[in-house]
């Protein structure tokens, strides 16, 4: 049996007193991609960091098709940062030819891969145009292209579409999406349940410094057994809402309780049957419903019951 | 490994040439300036140096050397006989004598024995350039000596009978002023004194954002990207610094190729003068890189070397050609003054590579040990 291409054991990180990655396990085999999720500072890019050769792990193992990371086999990674990592004063021709030579590619190989992964995202018309003048968007599709070029047997994307119009984004997920079918194995990096919902085989939910949580999409969401969510629209300030959350987090087969724009998001199990005691608490409390919302359980609500809070807290 | 050297290298000076400041700061800035203190001073100053010769020997020897020289001058180098040899400090101190050649006492004495003839030259720090000529002047006595000692030398093996008579030949030769009079000619152009001097103060700005570019790039995102490739950290370091170097020597070079073929500045020996021009740019990238490895961010690193290279420049004489009190105490510790002394000596005293070497000497090690120093701290903090 051929191993993981990744495969992560135990990662440990500290600084000083904070343990940024604490016991983190997790694989990913050839052809898959798996989805590292969580909030700001929970730990993703620190994880990542580890894998990619920039830090070292004060504990735990970090094996690449059964080996470790030698500074030789780190050609078999390629890297997108969450930063546009490219010299803006370049442009992308020269951006791609300078990183592609210290991933020891030359020649006609090395311009047949520019071109490729160019067109890959959808940047040949502006090749030579320098960084500094292209959108956001084009940029992080750039900063991608940079991440493919030397066919790496694990991409990682450290949260590829932070601060992109929809458009973009969208045209970054179907990239990323289309690489599974090439064999890469991918390792995406994300605090929007979407693109996690959306791209990933497999997910690792992580929070401060943990996994907590890991599998596919489905299997997450059957951790909550018949749990929804309830969400509930009012009318009434911040003061007397927080009043009605302590009332509804007191309510049986209410499992968390989180704030939405102009209300209270509930999980429980059976939610429908959660709205009319729900409701005559509101009233309660002086505070009109103006809309309820039942929402099926998503990786949201996953993240909530696991944690107690909100992938974006 | 040196294949990435040259590509990260390569790299920073394709970005280089593409920012414009560079152009600026490196190349017209200090042409400009060293135009408009040219004019202020006019297209070039002689020399008006006044060389005491102090025959303290009072010998037939010592004699003619004496008369030799005060019978020469011109070119703004005029030679004097000091009244009162035992009190030839005082002389200078005294203003009496811009710098003074001592004859000592047992030099015709040395001469035909065959030993070493040491000639002394007294100068004052506030007057760098008539030390030079001085120790020029000397130079040329002290060689023509060897002649004498040569001629004799080669009498003796020639069955000459008396070696003193040979010595006596060499001597009543035509006196060696005809030799200094080649080799202290020449003009101080102010133009090859302030290029220099302001050329090397931009650079500590050139060099300076160059070193700083290893934590921009770090905050950026190209330096992380970097290593996640097969590339081991000391080619990014050693790459970072070529890259800077050959920036800096190309500036250097280029003020010293406009301000010679344009100008008629002529800044002396060539080979010399690169040789300065590159010891200077590493003693500069060294300090630039202490600077950059030791300061806590970017912007205190910034701030460090304007203030440290406004600090140089003024100590070393780049505003000011001469300088006194404890600033002339200071400027021999200065890469501005070890360098602009370098220049000096290859410009107004037409000096050779041989005679700058120990400047050059002192840059390089400069900036060896403070590069050293600095790119230990910029891997503890940026490659960690």
């Amino acid at each position: 049996m051929d191993p993981s291409v990744l495969q992560v054991e135990n990662l440990v990180k500290r600084f000083g007193e904070n343990t940024a990655v604490d016991k983190v396990s997790f694989s990913i085999e050839a052809g898959q991609t798996y989805g590292l999720l969580g909030p700001n500072g929970a730990g993703k890019t620190t994880t990542i960091s580890i894998i990619a050769g920039l830090l070292s792990a004060d504990a735990g193992d970090v094996a690449l098709l059964g080996e470790a990371v030698t500074p030789a086999r780190k050609t078999l990674i390629g890297l997108v940062p969450q930063d546009i990592a490219l010299y803006p004063d370049l442009s992308a021709k020269e951006n791609l030819r300078f990183f592609g030579r210290l991933q020891n590619l030359t020649g006609a190989e090395l311009r047949s891969r520019m071109d490729q992964v160019l067109e890959v995202v959808g940047l040949r018309d502006r090749a030579d145009d320098h960084i500094d003048t292209y959108s956001g968007g084009m940029k992080r599709r750039a900063n991608i292209a940079v991440g493919l070029l030397h066919e790496p047997r694990l991409l990682i994307l450290d949260e590829p579409t932070v601060g992109v119009d929809p458009q973009s984004r969208n045209s970054i997920l179907e990239a990323v999406d289309a690489l599974g079918g090439s064999g890469m194995a991918v390792l995406y990096t994300t605090h929007y349940m979407e693109e996690a919902e959306r791209l990933c085989d497999r997910i690792g939910i992580i929070d401060q410094g943990r996994l907590i949580a890991e599998g596919t999409r489905d299997e997450l969401v059957n951790r909550l057994g018949e749990q929804t969510t309830v969400s509930f629209r009012v009318n009434a300030g911040h003061q007397t809402i927080q009043s009605w959350r302590d009332e509804l987090s007191g309510l049986s087969q209410v499992t968390a309780v989180k704030d939405i724009d102009s209300g209270l998001a509930v999980v429980a199990a059976r939610g429908a049957a959660l709205i009319a005691p729900a409701v005559q608490s509101a009233q309660a409390c002086g505070i009109d419903v103006v809309g309820i919302e039942v929402n099926q359980p998503d990786l949201e609500a996953v993240f909530l019951d696991l944690t107690g809070k909100a992938l974006r807290d | 490994m040196w294949r990435d050297v040259w590509l990260i290298s390569n790299n920073g000076l394709r970005r280089s040439v593409r920012d414009r400041s560079i152009l600026i700061q490196g190349l017209l800035a200090p042409v400009v300036m060293a135009l408009v203190v040219g004019a202020a001073f006019g297209a070039g100053f002689s020399l008006d140096v006044t060389v005491g010769v102090a025959d303290e020997d009072g010998s037939q020897t010592s004699g003619q050397i004496t008369q030799g020289l005060t019978g020469s001058g011109g070119g703004g180098i005029a030679f004097s006989t000091v009244s009162d040899p035992q009190d030839v400090d005082a002389a200078v101190d005294a203003g009496i004598y811009d710098a003074v050649v001592v004859l000592p006492a047992g030099l015709e004495a040395a001469v035909q024995s065959g030993s070493p003839a040491a000639l002394e030259v007294v100068g004052s720090a506030t007057d760098p350039l008539a030390t030079s000529v001085a120790e020029s002047v000397a130079a040329g006595v002290a060689a023509n000596l060897q002649t004498a000692r040569v001629t004799a030398a080669a009498g003796t093996t020639a069955s000459v009978p008396d070696v003193g008579i040979a010595v006596q030949k060499a001597l009543s030769e035509p006196p060696p002023i005809a030799v200094e009079q080649g080799q202290v000619e020449g003009t101080f152009s102010v133009m090859a004194y302030f290029a220099p001097g302001i050329a090397m103060l931009f650079l500590f700005f050139i060099i300076g954002n160059g070193a700083r570019s290893i934590i921009a790039e770090r905050a950026d995102g190209t330096l992380p990207r970097i290593l996640a490739a097969p590339v081991q950290p000391a080619s990014v370091l050693i790459g970072k610094t070529l890259g800077v170097m050959i920036v800096g020597v190309s500036s250097m070079t280029a003020v010293w190729l406009i301000t010679w073929l344009l100008f008629g500045a002529s800044w002396g020996d060539p080979l010399g003068v690169f040789l300065v021009i590159v010891a200077a740019v590493t003693a500069i990238a060294g300090i630039s890189l202490l600077i950059t490895g030791l300061a806590r961010t970017e912007n205190q690193a910034d701030a460090l070397t304007t203030i440290i290279a406004l600090l140089f420049a003024v100590a070393g004489g780049t505003f000011f050609y001469g300088v006194s009190g404890a600033l002339a105490s200071i400027r021999p510790f200065t890469p501005n003054g070890l360098a602009l002394s370098a220049f000096v000596d290859l410009s107004a005293a037409q000096a050779d590579v041989a005679e700058v070497l120990p400047q050059i000497l002192l840059l390089l090690g400069l900036g060896i040990g403070t590069a050293l120093i600095g790119l230990a701290a910029l891997r503890n903090k940026v490659l960690a």
